[in-house]
């Protein structure tokens, strides 16, 4: 019926990741692109790759060894540096899949028959039920210990929450009314999600990956923290595992030997943090505050 | 009792909605706020109830009573709204919790806004019922339970619960049936009497206020251009707006005129040196360009108007009479016996119970019924989007029920869809040339005819073709506008049948006659057959060439509008007939 005072009230439009992000969003969008080109270029300014033995165990920090040697005189700086790449690998990867897996999933099970709708819903509650680290732990030391493994077993146990989330997006675009015009011209099913629902449902995709991402990079540190992941390979998990091993924990290289890599896990995802509350606060009309 | 003098009041700093607005309401009168949206008629209220959102500002003074109510810190509103100004919010009827019994949430408000003890307040609650004419079953309902109209009943019940002095309803009728629409407002009208408060209705509706109202306010870009007795204003109004606005109200009466005003409002921002209305007025002379005429005594009101003392006429562009009947030979929709039954676990709903519809090329049919009685699925049938329980749907030629995939999106591009929101059925990323070119694309249309069809479709709707409109989004269309790109948008794959789903029903009052005007050209000129599916009997009168009442899912009344509406053969069609009539006497 009437509705005589329709107020202009468009969404957020897409006028720049300025606006997207917000203050908030931008510093964590700034602190994790530094984390990116760490982890780009950082293995290329050290002197070592932190694999070989450079000084004397337990080595005291001095200049070109700032954060001095393990048990064996690795280099500890260097290890953090290049395990930067590492840790934002698998984070990056199994969001991208998750990603990948929650748009398809979600967007099957939400426009599909309702036989597929009802198998995928099922299955991924079923993934929400099951107790996540302890079947990552047992899944690790069967499936041992690479880092496809790793990433593969992650994004399976993290799809569906993402899923669940893309399908109700897809739902909702599919009654709205750009779309039902759509339809009345006689477009298939591709062009109403490539062109109708994707306007809908992409800004959706930026807070479920970087979720997926903090997620994936806490599961991963765990995982290597308990030895679990591949122990050849610096990573920040993997630096605190031999830092527990050595007991470094209790002794006075507490400050230079587990502290940075755990610094720097707290960092990203408080980085990744940011960016996915600012993003979820402009694009879901419930956490947008009322003007 | 409440007395506004020189309100300026805005949303942004810099941006005034509202430009010196002065208003008086006394006790026990019913002042009626007209305007079309932008016109500043709700921010007023906003004002009055203490409700202006954060970055909003006022200026000047309005005093309830003696007591300041601009610039009034909000813990100095908790002892004023509510208790002696009650609120009907704008689409009050939505607001009430979905978890709390009726009776619950009048004993709170009760009990907030006075010091009944619990007993007292369940007494009082009964009594708020009965005044606005609901059974007290209705206590032990929840709001789900009610229909829009009872809704609408307890919410006024709530506005009444502090035992106001003055009640400002916003948009009170808002999203009810015509029908239900006349009772809320001989319902306000009558408590002003037996509970002796003022009334400010905030209304876009001119005529269903006339007989209502002791005076009428007319608003337009933030002023009051006319302010007059609400039993003169029909006969006596001097602003050309004024005029405007009652013709372009649909009446049911045949004879009488149904007119558009041209162009749309001004946006907040414009900086007009002369009269804001100069723009789209028919008798606008040089002064009206240069200087703002001010609130001049003039007759028994107010009007502020140069060309007021001229006594002309302003002629608005009418709504062209229907052409004569189709023959039948010529048929392009063919409906029979169509049903839609829709299920669910917990009841069965019949949405059409066995319909049969014609539409001839070049014809309008203008498909009429409240809501709920079956007139939008009638549409989605027939756009291929709802398939029918079972009957028959042909168009032109082509039994569209049965059809699937491929075939069916082939016979959905030679139907034209125009949706009823023009906010929600353009997408907001695309720009007018994309909006355009959709259907030329779905269509399979040779890119190098896209520029010169998209141009004709645009100049068939009334607008215009440059680039610097094809590059518009949305959002910089005004209301009148995007219906207008939604109607090039339908015509541009040439389609044999338009389907015009409430097309009106959310443009301004002043802009609709515009959109019926279009649709007859196209009618006529392209031989385009027309469905035009509306809740408002006075605007199929005038649009169409023959009209079906729906009702329930069932045609209750079919015929040429003149017909229908003097000799109606269903005792609904009469009572649709008697509402509308009510509101134009």
């Amino acid at each position: 019926m009437t509705t005589p005072d329709p107020s202009p009230d468009p969404p957020p439009s897409g006028t720049g990741l300025r606006q997207l992000l917000g203050p908030a969003g931008l510093v964590g969008a700034g602190i994790f692109s530094v984390l990116l080109i760490m982890a780009l270029v950082g293995p290329l300014l050290v002197s070592n790759n932190g694999i070989s033995p450079v000084a004397d165990p337990w080595a005291e920090p001095r200049p070109g060894l700032w954060l001095g040697g393990d048990d064996v005189g690795k280099d500890l700086f260097a290890q953090l540096i290049v395990g930067t790449r590492a840790s934002l690998f698998v984070g990056v990867a199994v969001a991208l899949v998750v990603t990948a897996f929650a748009a398809l999933i979600g967007g099957a099970a939400a426009v599909g028959p309702r036989w597929l709708n009802a198998v995928l819903m099922r299955l991924a509650d079923v993934v929400l039920t099951l107790p996540t680290l302890p079947l990552l732990i047992v899944a690790a030391a069967f499936l041992g210990r690479g880092v496809g493994i790793r990433i593969a077993l992650l994004a399976v146990l993290a799809w569906a929450g993402p899923a669940r989330i893309i399908r109700a997006g897809v739902m909702s675009a599919w009654s709205s009314a750009h779309l039902e015009v759509a339809r009345a011209m006689g477009a298939n099913a591709w062009h109403l999600l490539v062109r109708h629902a994707s306007y809908v449902v992409g800004p959706l995709l930026i807070p479920v990956f970087v979720r997926a991402a903090m997620g994936a990079v806490i599961a991963d540190a765990s995982l290597s923290f308990l030895g679990l992941g591949d122990p050849t390979v610096p990573s920040w998990g993997t630096s605190l595992f031999w830092a527990s091993t050595n007991g470094a924990f209790l002794t006075d290289a507490w400050a230079r030997w587990p502290l940075p890599p755990g610094l720097a896990i707290t960092v990203t995802v408080i980085a990744l943090g940011l960016i996915g509350v600012a993003v979820e606060e402009r694009i879901n009309p419930v956490l947008r505050k009322v003007r | 009792m409440l007395e506004i003098d020189d309100l300026y009041t805005g949303y942004a700093a810099g941006l005034a909605a509202v430009r010196g607005v002065d208003l008086r309401v006394d006790r026990g009168e019913v002042l009626a706020l007209v305007g079309e949206s932008g016109s500043g008629k709700s921010t007023v209220a906003k004002v009055v109830l203490g409700l202006l959102p954060d970055g909003g500002w006022a200026t000047g003074s309005a005093r309830f009573d003696g007591t300041e109510l601009v610039g009034r810190p909000e813990s100095g509103w908790r002892s004023l709204r509510g208790n002696r100004i009650g609120a009907i919010p704008q689409g009050a009827m939505g607001g009430l919790s979905p978890v709390h019994r009726i009776e619950a949430q009048l004993v709170e408000a009760v009990r907030l806004h006075t010091t009944a003890s619990r007993p007292a307040a369940t007494a009082r609650a009964r009594e708020l019922v009965r005044l606005v004419h609901l059974d007290t079953s209705v206590l032990r309902a929840y709001p789900h339970q009610l229909s829009g109209g009872m809704r609408q009943r307890v919410a006024i019940a709530l506005a009444l619960a502090g035992e106001p002095a003055l009640v400002v309803a916003d948009e009170p009728t808002t999203g009810l049936d015509l029908i239900t629409q006349e009772r809320v407002l001989d319902l306000l009208v009558e408590l002003r009497s037996t509970q002796d408060i003022a009334l400010l209705v905030i209304s876009h509706d001119l005529p269903a206020l006339l007989r209502r109202a002791d005076r009428v306010a007319v608003m337009y870009a933030g002023k009051v251009v006319e302010l007059r007795s609400a039993d003169v204003i029909r006969n006596e109004c001097v602003h050309p707006y004024t005029k405007g606005l009652l013709a372009a109200s649909a009446s049911v009466e045949p004879d009488a005129e149904w007119s558009a005003i041209p162009g749309s409002a001004p946006p907040l921002d414009t900086d007009l040196r002369g009269c804001r209305f100069a723009p789209r007025c028919p008798v606008a002379v040089d002064a009206c360009h240069d200087s703002e005429p001010v609130l001049v005594q003039l007759g028994t009101g107010l009007s502020a108007c140069h060309r007021s003392g001229d006594g002309l006429a302003p002629g608005f562009p009418s709504v062209p009479r229907c052409g004569p009947a189709q023959e039948a030979a010529n048929q392009l929709v063919r409906v029979s016996d169509l049903r839609v039954t829709f299920r669910s676990r917990r009841r069965t709903t019949h949405a059409l119970r066995g319909v049969d519809l014609s539409v001839a090329r070049g014809e309008i049919v203008g498909l009429v019924g409240e809501s709920g009685s079956g007139k939008t699925t009638m549409g989605r049938v027939l756009l291929g989007l709802q398939a029918p329980t079972s009957g028959q749907a042909e168009i032109d030629g082509v039994e569209i029920t049965t059809l699937r995939g491929r075939r069916l999106r082939a016979t959905q591009r030679r139907v034209g869809f125009v949706h009823q929101d023009p906010y929600a059925s353009l997408h907001p990323g695309m720009n007018v040339r994309a909006l355009i070119a959709e259907p030329l694309k779905l269509g399979a249309v040779p890119r190098d005819q896209w520029n010169e069809r998209s141009a004709s479709a645009l100049s068939a709707a009334g607008l215009p073709t440059d680039e610097e409109f094809l590059r518009r989004l949305p959002a910089r269309l005004s209301g009148g506008q995007r219906q207008r790109v939604a109607i090039a948008r339908a015509l541009v794959a040439d389609p044999i049948l338009l389907i015009a789903d409430e097309a009106t029903s959310m443009l301004d009052v002043s802009t609709r006659a515009g959109i019926a005007t279009t649709l007859r050209r196209l009618a006529t000129e392209r031989q385009l057959a027309v469905l035009f599916i509306t809740h408002d009997l006075g605007e199929a009168m005038h649009a169409c060439d023959r009209l079906v009442v729906l009702r329930q899912g069932e045609v209750v009344d079919t015929g040429p509008p003149a017909r229908i509406v003097t000799e109606p053969e269903h005792t609904y069609t009469a009572e649709l007939v008697e509402a509308g009539r009510r509101r134009t006497l």
